[in-house]
């Protein structure tokens, strides 16, 4: 007999009295559970069938990332087990598929990771009023019911409304406070307090269609589309790097430039991946100093010009095409001594912008500057294209202006081969209208009452101080932003994150933090712990795009699709635990509110869908006309549920759902090419622009008055070398004497291809395969006592972080990369983040437009004392609470 | 030999209905938020008679018997106080928001990544559906939740136990088998790691002492599971 057997047996232990006993035991414990977490007798199993093929279904993609892939899922009974990504047809580069990248596979990392938020959660110390807020961050947490946290956040809503009214709601929805489901249910309540930010765009947000540097109406619209990007000379790359900043084919149609002969040139701090695999002539700028450089390249175009042996200057497309570059062509009622050329000859103030000037500033050689000059010749073919990183820096607005100067005053603009201006995101490399143009859900826009709207580069300030500079309404597209400023009070309460990153993706985190801690209550929805999350009061959790119904992504250009496609994704897996829809939230928190959401949400979210489908619309073979996309059945509606008439398009509704993505067909000499300003600059009498003069305004009085009413900071209407406020000569703490100050290097924030701006940051295939860690050139590391791998303290005057060193001569000395995006994990003890956030570096200072100067910050570094930091994929818990 | 076996007889069926509550207990305390009702069986004398019973040495559970202890005296002295501090580290252990430092989960161990709904998951899927469990929380929740594998061994454990009394032995040898093969399978390939990354917990009041009771419960019952088959199958 074995040994518990003969154990019992050697004990005076009844069969009939212990079975009881346990039996009443367990009885009790089923008494006192409520059936979580346990399993269900089924009247029929043959309800779940494992044994059956897995499906491939199409699935979202969905984030700001720089792309916008297909991407599919091989799903069993919810379970994705397999991922894969375009295979629909075979792949060239004039018809390529839209391959997704490292973080689009490992997009099931991300759905399914164990850390998706699961319950609405409270902040154990919140209580009406805020409770103890000096804790959030670092308080224990309390699993409720959704309509505990439903009735928590609607009775404070109420009572702050009552007290402070609504203007004490900050609602903050990502990028723009208009555009979640949230805006419509507060739009009702009465209204809300925007947050505004010029985001990625910086000071390409606003300027450029005062002067004309704007076509289309959106931006990335002056530049050709990818198959006249092979007919370049001259490739020249200012501030980008799409090989880490614009995956899908974006780096793929450079190459055929290149293959095609093209030389390229990069100018950026960083050799960066693009330039690298374009073997890109360097131009090693200083960050923040590209209008110094660009000025000396007009300085030498000016002066080295000679119309018959050294034709540099277009200067008939100058005369026709623009106003303010020289005295014979400024605008009306203006000083001609006011002009572009003057000024950067140094005829009034005395002053030539000449490349010794520029390189001191730049740290270009003055050597490099006049070869570089020569390259934008007006008689080569040239494409003269920029990142907006470079913009996305402190008193830069007059950057995009210069840039379309240059451009101007070489004549690339308007004709094959030739293009200046802005190229990014999944428009990199390819202008022109949209082939393919996404539908419209038909929900009623429902307005906010309430017109305030805080920068997000003084938004911390303003919760904390009480003030902010008014300057018009709604986000950095709203035709009611950009107005003259005016001081307001404000006393905001609540902080509500309906979507977004904002406290981890706006300038001055440090401060956000403090704000963070003043107010009454903070909400935020999401799908895992964020940095907005972490501080706030109550938290909801909310299902990704796999779990919805379906959607779509695309067809809008900006930052939606390239211009020949349009995605569609459709569920892959049930909501995960009680993760709900932003839109369920929205509908429910109005019921609270006692509002009707019929208003907002007058049909479903499947209608919605359906909807948005039926209004696709596609470009015909003619090039010109627009018709609807989808073919849809009357089974297909009936199918889907929904109301709707049957209709003719390309694509049979089924077809499409499979693919996942209709996309043009394009080939050498379709009729779907673009050449930029071409109409303007064949007849710019006939075809005027947008602007005040019909022409490129490289003298825009509209643009010096409108930002200079904003009341930010002053500019010049002629492109003009302003001093940085935490640019470069700030690492100076006497630039005359060239004294090193204490902040004595520039930081700048790559965007990096472990993330997707902050998304897919706790995703753990991706942290080992990008460990992020700072970049240092090694004699600033050597200088600085640094090795490789040690662990560095990196200090602003605004807060600290560490990373480990990774030292590269691809970055020129003196400019320290820190990846973007990385999520806050801040010491409570030390105030140093953990986690190397960017933004623990950046302050609250807004310039210009109100652009976000996350590329300028000025910091010291140091080898850190304390024990070295773990990689961020061996941490066993990547937020310390 | 009647009497003696009808002795051996009474201590399997002692030993069916220790493993039924056992694993009925360990299910409740990982499913749910503590409440005072379930610390009332926690610690009632019964929760360690039961353990005794499989105890291979006699100081096996004596940390855990200490647990006890120092939970009912905190009890006595302020229930609610108790039960919220239960509550708080429940709450950090097994639900968050926060990145947990054990996943409760058999999927984050069988890949070593931090992942729910995984392909291992439809493979403890598939066990719970050959005797007709589903998940209360399918399919918006995680099959491998370690509250739902103790409950699938806790309903495997009473049906053996009510097999046994009914005499039918095919079908508790059956039934004992399987729950062997899902141990095997299941939760003995993780409940280790499970326990010691509990360790790693900042709070240590109740249930990273659990997570070790479970694996040491876990190790055990398939002893206990390899003696009565033995011995089924020998008579």
């Amino acid at each position: 007999m074995g040994n518990f057997i003969n154990k019992i047996m050697s004990k005076t232990v009844t069969r009939r009295n212990f079975i009881a006993a346990s039996a009443a035991g367990t009885t009790a414990l089923g008494l006192a559970g409520c059936g979580s977490n346990s399993l269900n007798l089924l009247n029929d199993a043959k309800i779940v069938d494992l044994e059956k093929e897995g499906e491939w279904i199409a699935a979202a993609c969905w984030h700001n990332c720089g792309g916008r892939c297909v991407n599919k899922a091989l799903v069993v009974d919810g379970v994705v087990v397999r991922q894969k990504t375009d295979d629909n047809h075979e792949d060239s580069p004039d018809y390529p598929q839209q391959r997704g990248c490292l973080r689009g596979r490992s997009q099931r990392q991300q759905v399914f990771g164990a850390d998706r938020l699961k319950y609405p959660m409270k902040r154990k110390h919140w209580e009406p009023g805020g409770g103890n807020k000096e804790l959030r961050g670092k308080d224990e947490w309390e699993r409720i019911s959704w309509d505990e946290a439903l009735d928590y956040i609607a009775n404070e809503l109420k009572r702050v409304k009552n007290e402070y009214g609504n203007r004490s709601i900050l609602h903050i929805g990502g990028w723009s406070s208009r555009i979640t489901d949230i805006s419509s249910t507060l739009g009702l309540f009465g209204g809300y307090c925007e947050y505004w930010n010029t985001n990625s765009f910086g000071s390409w947000a606003m300027a450029p269609k005062l002067y004309g540097f704007m076509q289309q109406g959106i931006w990335d619209q002056t530049v050709n589309d990818r198959f006249d990007l092979r007919n370049c000379d001259t490739i020249i790359m200012l501030s980008m790097n799409p090989a880490w900043s614009a995956m899908g084919s974006a780096s793929w149609h450079y190459l055929q430039a290149k293959k095609a002969g093209a030389k390229f040139i990069g100018i950026d701090p960083f050799y960066n991946e693009s330039f690298s695999l374009l073997e890109a002539e360097w131009i090693p700028v200083r960050p923040s100093t590209d209008v110094a450089l660009l000025l000396a390249i007009a300085y030498v175009l000016i002066t080295k010009d000679e119309p018959v042996l050294n034709p540099l200057i277009d200067w008939d497309f100058l005369h026709r095409c623009t106003v303010g570059f020289d005295a014979e062509h400024m605008p009306e009622g203006v000083d001609p001594n006011g002009n572009f050329k003057d000024y950067v000859l140094g005829t009034f103030d005395g002053f030539p912008k000449t490349p010794e000037w520029a390189s001191e500033i730049c740290g270009v050689s003055s050597l490099q500057i006049e070869k570089l000059a020569l390259e934008f010749g007006k008689n080569r073919k040239v494409a003269f294209l920029c990142g907006m990183a470079s913009a996305r820096s402190k008193n830069s607005d007059n950057l995009p202006q210069l840039i379309m100067t240059i451009g101007a005053m070489t004549g690339h603009m308007g004709k094959s081969g030739h293009m200046t201006g802005s190229t990014m995101h999944a428009t990199s490399g390819n202008g022109g209208p949209a082939l393919v143009c996404a539908g419209s859900n038909g929900l009623p826009a429902i307005p906010n009452p309430v017109d305030d709207s805080i920068n997000a580069g003084e938004v911390w300030n303003a919760v904390l101080e009480g003030k902010y500079n008014f300057t018009g309404s709604g986000d950095f597209t709203s035709e009611d932003q950009y107005k003259a400023g005016e001081i307001r009070d404000i006393d905001i309460n609540v902080i509500y994150h309906s979507g977004g990153a904002t406290l981890q993706t706006s300038d001055g985190m440090a401060k956000g933090i403090e704000a963070h801690r003043k107010v009454d209550l903070v909400v935020s929805h999401s799908q895992f712990l964020t940095t907005n999350s972490k501080y706030a009061d109550i938290v909801l959790p909310v299902i990704t795009e796999w779990e919805k119904f379906g959607g779509f992504d695309g067809g809008t250009l900006v930052h939606s699709s390239n211009r020949e496609i349009i995605i569609t994704y459709s569920q892959i897996t049930e909501p995960l635990y009680e993760a709900k829809s932003d839109q369920w939230i929205a509908v429910e928190l109005a019921k609270k509110l006692g509002l009707d959401p019929k208003k907002a949400f007058p049909f479903d979210e499947k209608q919605q869908y359906f909807n948005e489908l039926a209004s696709i619309t596609v470009i015909d073979e003619d090039g010109k006309t627009y018709g609807p996309l989808v073919t849809i059945s009357q089974d297909d509606i009936k199918e889907l549920g929904v109301t709707g008439q049957p209709q003719n398009g390309k694509i049979t509704y089924k077809e499409f759902k499979e693919n996942g993505v209709y996309q043009v067909k394009r080939y050498q000499g379709d009729n779907y090419g673009y050449i930029a300003y071409e109409d303007f600059v064949k007849d710019p009498q006939q075809n005027p622009l947008d602007t005040e003069s019909g022409k490129l305004e490289i003298y825009s009085r509209n643009l010096a008055d409108t930002i200079n009413a904003m009341g930010f900071s002053k500019i010049e209407p002629i492109p003009t070398y302003i001093k940085v406020i935490d640019g470069y000569e700030d690492t100076y703490k006497d630039w005359a004497t060239k004294e090193k100050g204490e902040f004595p290097y520039q930081l700048i924030n790559p965007h990096y291809l472990r993330r997707s701006h902050s998304v897919f940051d706790n995703v753990k295939w991706l942290q080992e395969a990008w460990a992020n860690p700072v970049f240092l050139n090694p004699k600033d590391a050597k200088e600085n006592g640094i090795a490789k791998g040690d662990t560095v303290l990196i200090t602003s005057q605004y807060g600290k972080i560490l990373r480990n060193a990774s030292l590269t001569e691809l970055l020129r000395p003196g400019v320290i990369a820190l990846p973007h995006g990385s999520w806050a994990d801040v010491d409570e003890k030390t105030g140093i983040d953990h986690g190397g956030a960017d933004n623990i570096l950046s302050g609250q200072t807004p310039t210009g437009q109100g652009v976000s100067g996350f590329n300028t910050v000025i910091v010291r570094i140091e080898k850190y004392n304390g024990a070295r930091l773990i990689s961020d994929v061996e941490k066993p818990s990547k937020i310390v609470l | 030999m009647e009497n003696s076996d009808n002795q051996v007889y009474d201590s399997i069926a002692i030993l069916l209905a220790n493993r039924s509550f056992i694993y009925h207990l360990l299910q409740s305390i990982y499913a749910d938020e503590p409440n005072r009702e379930l610390m009332e069986v926690v610690l009632d004398n019964h929760t360690r008679e039961a353990l005794n019973l499989i105890a291979e040495d006699d100081d096996d559970f004596n940390n855990f018997y200490g647990l006890l202890d120092r939970l009912s005296s905190d009890m006595q002295k302020d229930a609610p106080e108790t039960i919220d501090k239960l509550k708080t580290e429940y709450t950090y252990l097994m639900i968050g928001p926060a990145e947990l430092v054990a996943p409760p989960w058999e999927s984050v161990y069988i890949l070593k990544e931090p992942l729910i709904f995984q392909e291992s998951t439809l493979k403890v899927r598939q066990a719970y559906l050959e005797y007709d469990f589903l998940p209360a929380g399918y399919p918006n929740e995680a099959d491998d939740h370690i509250a739902l594998e103790l409950h699938f061994m806790a309903h495997l454990a009473r049906l053996a136990l009510e097999y046994f009394e009914a005499g039918e032995y095919e079908k508790v040898i059956s039934l004992l088998e399987d729950q062997k093969k899902f141990l095997i399978e299941h939760l003995l390939v993780w409940i280790s790691d499970f326990a010691a990354d509990m360790q790693k917990s900042k709070s240590h009041y109740f249930y990273p002492a659990v997570a070790l009771l479970t694996e040491k419960v876990i190790i055990i019952d398939e002893k206990v599971l390899d003696e009565i088959i033995l011995f089924l199958k020998s008579s």
